[in-house]
């Protein structure tokens, strides 16, 4: 226990910070596609009964090591022509995942409240929708606090089903930054997803963590998917195909996704200062051999030395509340003084 | 929206204790921890990098590459990176600002200085990042990247010979064994439990020894496995010769004494064979005498009959042992987990009312009037009846109920802190009480 203490002054010893801790997320089609086990019937993806969607692990999921990394899920709006198409497949789950996704995204609209559109830009004016699309559902233990604006790029193969890297459209989110190229709406900000040679491909929700992918991108593309019972566009696999079979051929298209998280991390900064006079001397029992000081090597006139290892932050009831440890201990000696930062973070 | 106060008795403060059980099996130079294997995926043959052991972070799993930023003079604005290989790591890193944080980065060596009169150099590796080296150097906005999450714990052995013995760095005289002085000043400490703490005892009836000059076995256990302290008594180490026990050390006496307990007559059963550090997470075993009958086996460093100082040969320690050994180390750990338990009540005839939209009957008008003075909602809105009716074709009637679906915590001044959902909505009735208990671990 101290004999004394040294008094932290808030005014001038105390601070608190802001850091953005962020993290570089790469995640390559290899592991969404083909690597464990066989496509489709990877063992690292999980379809559910319900088949409202498909959840994409980074290992395969029986094992307790795997983390959940996105879902995958597919929908069109009611309004959409394949809405009306013939003999459609679980046409009210599609509309049910659309409306799901824009009523928590986006909100509501006019004086009926109608549930908005996701639109290929930053104005919510009912231009431009993308009314048949996919999304991605990205992790929060990927996204944390929420994806960094400017750093989303996902490229997406968009040739043959056989070869489908043939062709590759890159979408980025290159327009967005802290401070621009962004809207927010109830879903938190959204960015739009494009590229100089194909357009917008769709939109990206920092803070949800979501992207939707528009069905245009392969609006080139007949051979979208290519199941036993044929091959078909996009539009085609919405309509007739399960939400899991648009996962899966999502995925066969996906050749690289990559973007920067963001963790804020709120600092209080102590500044522990140890004056020229003050702390040269130890009350740990190494510091005596035999009832001399040690570091003195016998001699008195030899100013007292200490290496300083720990801090301790006292209350105003001096009672201890924290420690910080020292990487590699200090010397502390009457010629010197020492002004310490103790971080807290939390 | 009305919010509901905390009663004196619905906020329950109180700490959990537990004894977290742990298991390591040494066998063949690999350590495996709580019987698990070590798995194997497509890109890396231990796809934790946590062999033996726990991985900090569970993070990168079965990652292989190297995710390294595009430079700069590339003009590209964004913070793009260059993923190589088939599937590269996540990586942290912080744009260099004003604040000083900095990540640790990888391994490397600097120069220190130290002495009474700053005459001597060492040289000191591991990973850290200087100030003056990297934080003051790079321009600000730089990426400052870290290790990318392979971090992980696990057992260590090392065996000291002589443990006392000193050898000799930049013509300074220093202990050969840094880790067994670290440990001297707290076995002395706790000679007050037991003698056989003690670095020096000389007594006719427990014997006599000098730590120093003994060869001394130490196991470091890290304290993620066992909390505040390993229980004490807890501890079991058990000594295998091709799948036969030949010896087991236990603290009988809860004192710290690790003592051999069997197998039944065999060589140095009763005997201390070393201490237990409970609070520091340490094993030391002094034992030497012959726990093989004479048979000599490779416990790393050329053929030796087994005795506890070769105990858990092969544990992160570089030595390749003989497949014949195998060595099982147990123990109990010790946490404490402060609980915080509150009790939300949803009394009858409170908590009736929704601000979901479909809580109303769809195609409503929401606004009465609204022009540039006045905006007045309509009041007439008419809730949707969701009360489900027993019969086919026929509308039950209304009555007010809400699924329950959240219950939002507010500090006092009124701002959310927490939310608890529920796995499912729970049906509340107007005449139902219902309170939702709320467990938070610190």
């Amino acid at each position: 226990m101290p004999i004394n203490y040294e008094p932290i002054d808030p005014t001038t010893d105390v601070a608190t910070t802001r850091t953005l801790l962020h993290e570089v997320i790469p995640l390559t089609g290899t592991i969404v596609s083909g690597t464990y086990g066989t496509f489709p019937n990877d063992d690292n993806i999980k379809n559910y009964s319900h088949g409202m969607f498909q959840s994409v692990y980074d290992y395969p999921y029986l094992s307790s090591s795997a983390n959940h990394i996105f879902d995958l899920t597919a929908g069109y709006d009611e309004s959409s022509p394949l809405s009306s198409s013939l003999n459609p497949s679980l046409r009210a789950k599609k509309i049910n995942m659309y409306n799901q996704f824009s009523q928590v995204l986006l909100g509501y609209t006019g004086s009926t409240n109608e549930v908005r559109k996701f639109e290929s830009d930053l104005t919510l004016d009912g231009e431009g929708a993308m009314k048949e699309v996919v999304f991605v559902n990205l992790s929060r233990l990927l996204t944390k606090d929420e994806i960094k604006k400017g750093s989303v790029s996902i490229t997406l193969g968009t040739a043959s089903w056989a070869n489908p890297f043939a062709g590759t459209k890159v979408f980025t989110d290159s327009e967005a930054s802290a401070t621009q190229g962004t809207l927010n709406t109830v879903g938190g900000d959204y960015g739009i997803l494009s590229s100089s040679a194909a357009g917008v491909g769709g939109v990206v929700f920092y803070q949800a963590g979501v992207m939707v992918l528009t069905s245009s991108i392969w609006a080139g593309t007949t051979d979208f998917f290519s199941q036993s019972t044929g091959t078909g566009s996009f539009d085609q696999q919405l309509v007739s195909g399960s939400i899991s079979g648009s996962a899966d051929a999502f995925r066969h298209r996906m050749q690289n996704l990559q973007f920067n998280n963001t963790t804020e991390i709120n600092s209080t900064v102590y500044f522990c200062r140890m004056p020229h006079n003050k702390y040269n001397y130890s009350s740990n029992p190494t510091y005596l051999n035999s009832g001399q000081v040690r570091v003195k090597n016998g001699n008195r006139q030899n100013p007292p030395i200490s290496y300083v290892t720990t801090i301790g932050l006292y209350n105003s009831q001096n009672e201890l509340l924290a420690v910080a440890k020292l990487s590699e201990p200090l010397r502390k000696d009457p010629t010197n003084e020492l002004t310490l930062r103790v971080r807290l973070d939390y | 929206m009305s919010l509901k106060k905390f009663g004196h008795s619905d906020v329950i403060r109180n700490a959990m204790r537990a004894y977290p059980h742990n298991t390591f099996f040494i066998y063949s130079s690999s350590v495996y921890y709580d019987h698990r294997p070590i798995e194997s995926g497509s890109f890396s043959d231990d796809i934790l990098s946590a062999s033996g052991g726990i991985s900090l972070f569970e993070y990168n799993v079965d990652k292989v590459g190297t995710t390294t930023f595009i430079s700069q003079s590339s003009g590209d604005p964004r913070n793009v990176v260059d993923p190589a290989g088939l599937n590269p790591p996540i990586v942290p890193y912080v744009v260099k600002g004003t604040s000083k944080n900095y990540l640790k980065s990888t391994p490397r060596t600097r120069t220190l200085t130290e002495g009474p009169d700053r005459s001597y150099q060492i040289t000191a590796s591991g990973p850290m990042q200087e100030v003056f080296d990297d934080y003051s150097r790079v321009e600000g906005g730089s990426h400052l990247t870290g290790s990318s999450y392979v971090m992980s714990a696990s057992i260590t052995r090392e065996l000291m010979t002589t443990a006392g013995n000193t050898g000799s760095i930049a013509n300074v005289s220093r202990p050969a064994y840094r880790h067994y002085y670290g440990l001297r000043n707290t076995l002395n400490f706790y000679g007050t439990r037991s003698p056989h703490y003690l670095v020096s005892f000389s007594d006719t009836e427990t014997g006599t020894w000098n730590k120093d000059e003994q060869d001394l076995n130490l196991i470091s256990i890290p304290k993620i496995f066992y909390g505040s302290r390993i229980k004490h008594g807890s501890m079991s180490l058990k000594f295998y010769i091709t799948g036969t026990l030949v010896g087991e050390l236990k603290d009988e006496k809860y004192n710290g004494e690790l003592i051999q307990v069997g197998p039944v007559g065999s060589v140095g059963s009763g005997s201390v064979a070393g201490v237990a550090l409970y609070e520091e997470g340490f094993a030391i075993l002094t034992g030497s005498w012959d726990l093989t009958s004479g048979a000599a086996y490779d416990f790393g460093g050329g053929l030796a009959t087994g005795s506890w100082k070769y105990f858990a040969a092969g544990a992160n320690d570089g030595n390749n042992v003989s497949t014949s050994a195998s060595f099982d180390v147990s123990f109990k750990g010790h946490t404490e987990t402060q609980v915080l338990t509150m009790y939300a009540h949803a009394r009858r005839g409170e908590v009736n009312y929704s601000n979901n939209p479909t809580f109303l009957e769809f195609g409503q008008t929401k606004t009465f009037l609204s022009s540039s003075k006045l905006y007045i909602e309509n009041d007439n809105q008419t809730i949707k009846n969701t009360v489900s009716s027993s019969y086919s074709g026929q509308t039950a009637d209304f009555e007010r109920q809400v699924y329950i679906s959240r219950v939002g915590i507010y500090d006092e001044d009124k701002k959310l802190i927490g939310i608890a959902t529920l796995s499912n909505p729970i049906l509340k009735k107007e005449a139902q009480d219902l309170s939702f208990k709320l467990k938070m671990d610190i």
